[in-house]
């Protein structure tokens, strides 16, 4: 399961991030590693994804979201 | 000596800056607003100091353009010590960094947003921060000017002590707010009402700007009164013909005829600000992220885009903001064709001339600028386009003083910009009108100029004016925009001798060229000299081509389908070379690579 497939107000765990070492780092900044929690804040029209890791609260597009690899976790 | 300003984007550092040293550094509720150094002196306690403020970073791993600059920079003043500016609902987030700083320097924490932290049900133990960090911290809002640059003064000639090495925060040093999406938030984030909404802000800003009858247009009446009229009135009693004309056409007609567009530059300014500083932005960029990757840009470029709304050369700028340098490349195109604010000038001059309501030839004029910068990155659109990863800004009303202090400083720079560079050239655009090459009074057909640029009629004959002036006027542009409405102003007064296809074809022209030496040189900057004088080569034979182009389809109408095929052979070979040229240069590099 991927970031796409999570619905709003969903809390999920950070599995894998299969993405380039820059783009990796830029969201580590912003507390979304592997092992990281986060919320799932919004979607909008499957393209824009509305985060919240912690103190950071951040947008990402569609072509990350597909790239991290999410376990739920039980609210 | 100097002192470094660094922390996270919008942790509040050019304001911090702003606040040392009565600087004018643009501030912004965004990520990513400052992205070059600033440097100003000031003193702490009798020493003078340099205080520069620094793009925000993450990390000292830059990933950025702006923050590799950043980086380089601090690793050039390695001796320098440095305020670590970070806003209090972000510690957690700016510790790592801080302390990989600290390791190396002298270091002082200055934590900023403390009031909407606390306001939030945030808690933090600044005593215990500062003892178990073992760097001096200090909380930004709660001190004064004074007693700020006291701290900073004390800390400037304190030793440096040994910060912790290894720290991990806990409970008992702070506690970050429960965040989460408030209710407004949602709204903002929602397309149905955010479009909506931001498309109702901008009409309003429109309408009250340039709707005749409304705000924008009485103060635009009542200041061209003052000097078309009030002050006009007894310089045309001047018994001297040269100083009458040096009063009435080399100031009062050009120079005041720009100065009287200052109020409606001024709302321009007064909503883009509001935008800015209000958190919209943000959000506003997410959301259209969608429509962005259609054109093969990201939901950032947005930044850079609103800002060309204001000026060109602050936008240039901006787009080192952009992870990709390809992507900036393509935003910096795109930007000429949004309407800067001194572009306004020449569009009223030219509409308010010919169009019953110049409201709508503007809006039109804004709108198709807007239409032909996604063309442009459409044809320019590339697979690759960085990946899209915003920090969203936290909503904010932007506070009046704030907002009050921004307008006048728009308008301050405004008025020091005619008053200087605005004001010389009409002074020698006078004097090479007024007067021969034996220095003898004479009309503007037999002057100088007409000598000099007379060679230049041909350029605007397809469009109908086969005229000199008008020539000059477009060249003067290249100065600032503003010089084009002041140049019309000063060789035609108000009694424009063309009609209103000419004057909107060359509205068009003025629409599309290249943008003024300022915007050149910020672009010069970003993407190399040769690429940027190319660029603007290229957009202003374009504007040429597409002014002709709307005069002959307003001319002769259907007849122009004609024209059509081959401005798409045009664009067509355009576009091929660009691939070719582009894909030569990749494949050259790969090998160079390999």
């Amino acid at each position: 399961m991927t970031i796409c497939d999570m619905h709003a107000g969903e809390r999920a765990v950070v599995l894998s991030v299969e993405l380039d070492g820059v783009t990796r780092e830029r969201l580590r900044y912003l507390n979304l590693s592997k092992g990281s929690s986060f919320t799932l804040l919004k979607t909008f029209c499957k393209r824009t994804y509305f985060l919240q890791a912690r103190s950071a609260k951040f947008a990402i597009g569609s072509e990350v979201a597909q790239k991290i690899s999410v376990g739920s976790v039980p609210s | 000596m100097k002192l470094v300003l660094i922390g996270n984007p919008n942790a509040g550092k050019s304001t911090l800056f702003n606040r040392l040293t009565g600087g004018h550094a643009k501030v912004g509720n965004w990520h990513g607003v400052t992205v070059g150094a600033l440097e100003k002196q000031t003193s702490f306690g009798g020493q003078r100091v340099t205080v520069c403020d620094l793009p925000g970073i993450y990390a000292l791993d830059a990933l950025s353009m702006e923050e590799k600059y950043a980086v380089s920079y601090l690793n050039r003043e390695k001796a320098a010590p440095v305020l670590f500016v970070s806003e209090c609902a972000s510690l957690d987030r700016s510790l790592p960094l801080l302390m990989r700083v600290a390791a190396h320097r002298k270091v002082m924490l200055v934590l900023t947003k403390e009031k909407r932290f606390y306001k939030e049900g945030g808690y933090l133990n600044a005593g215990e921060l500062e003892r178990r960090l073992q760097i001096p911290v200090i909380s930004a809002e709660k001190l004064g000017r004074k007693a700020l640059k006291e701290k900073i003064a004390q800390f400037l000639s304190s030793s440096r002590r040994n910060p912790c090495g290894d720290f991990t925060p806990d409970d008992t040093l702070f506690r970050l707010p429960e965040a989460g999406f408030s209710r407004a938030d949602r709204l903002l984030t929602s397309g149905w009402f955010c479009f909506p909404f931001f498309f109702v802000l901008l009409l309003a800003a429109f309408f009250l700007t340039f709707f005749p009858g409304l705000l924008g247009d009485l103060m635009k009446s009542a200041l061209e009164g003052f000097f078309t009229k009030t002050l006009a009135f007894p310089a045309q009693r001047i018994s001297s013909p040269v100083l009458r004309s040096f009063v009435v056409d080399g100031i009062l007609s050009s120079v005041g005829g720009v100065l009287g567009f200052l109020p409606q530059i001024a709302l321009l300014y007064f909503f883009l600000i509001l935008l800015e500083e209000s958190g919209l932005l943000s959000r506003l960029a997410a959301l259209t992220d969608g429509a962005f990757s259609k054109v093969g840009l990201n939901g950032r470029a947005m930044f850079s885009l609103i800002m060309g709304f204001g000026c060109s050369a602050a936008a240039i700028a901006s787009t080192r903001g952009l992870s990709d340098k390809r992507m900036q490349r393509r935003v910096i195109l795109c930007l000429p064709y949004i309407s800067c604010s001194a572009k306004l000038p020449v569009y009223l001059a030219l509409s308010a001339s010919f169009f019953e309501n110049p409201f709508v030839a503007v809006l039109l004029l804004y709108f198709f600028g807007v239409c032909l910068a996604f063309l442009v990155a459409l044809f320019l659109r590339e697979r690759e386009r960085g990946a899209f990863i915003l920090e969203l800004a936290p909503l904010q009303i932007p506070s009046p003083v704030f907002v009050c202090k921004s307008l006048l400083f728009q308008i301050k720079q405004f008025i020091i910009k005619v008053a200087t560079v605005i004001l010389a050239f009409f002074l020698l655009s006078w004097l090479l009108s007024s007067f021969d090459f034996s220095f003898r009074f004479c009309s503007a057909e037999e002057s100088m100029l007409k000598t000099l640029c007379g060679g230049l009629r041909f350029l605007f004959a397809p469009i109908g004016m086969n005229d000199w002036r008008i020539a000059y006027a477009a060249l003067s542009g290249l100065v600032a925009k503003e010089n084009v409405a002041g140049s019309l102003m000063m060789f035609y007064g108000t009694a424009f001798p063309f009609g209103a296809r000419s004057a909107f074809a060359f509205a068009v022209f003025m629409l599309m060229t290249s943008p003024c030496v300022s915007a050149i040189a910020a672009s010069a900057r970003e993407v190399g000299k040769r690429r940027a004088i190319l660029y603007a080569a290229v957009q202003t034979g374009s504007a040429l081509l597409f002014a002709y182009l709307v005069y002959f389809a307003l001319t002769f109408g259907a007849a122009c389908v004609f024209l059509l095929p081959a401005l798409i052979a045009f664009l067509l070979v355009g576009k091929t070379t660009f691939e070719n040229v582009h894909g030569k240069r990749k494949h050259h590099t790969q090998r160079l690579h390999r």
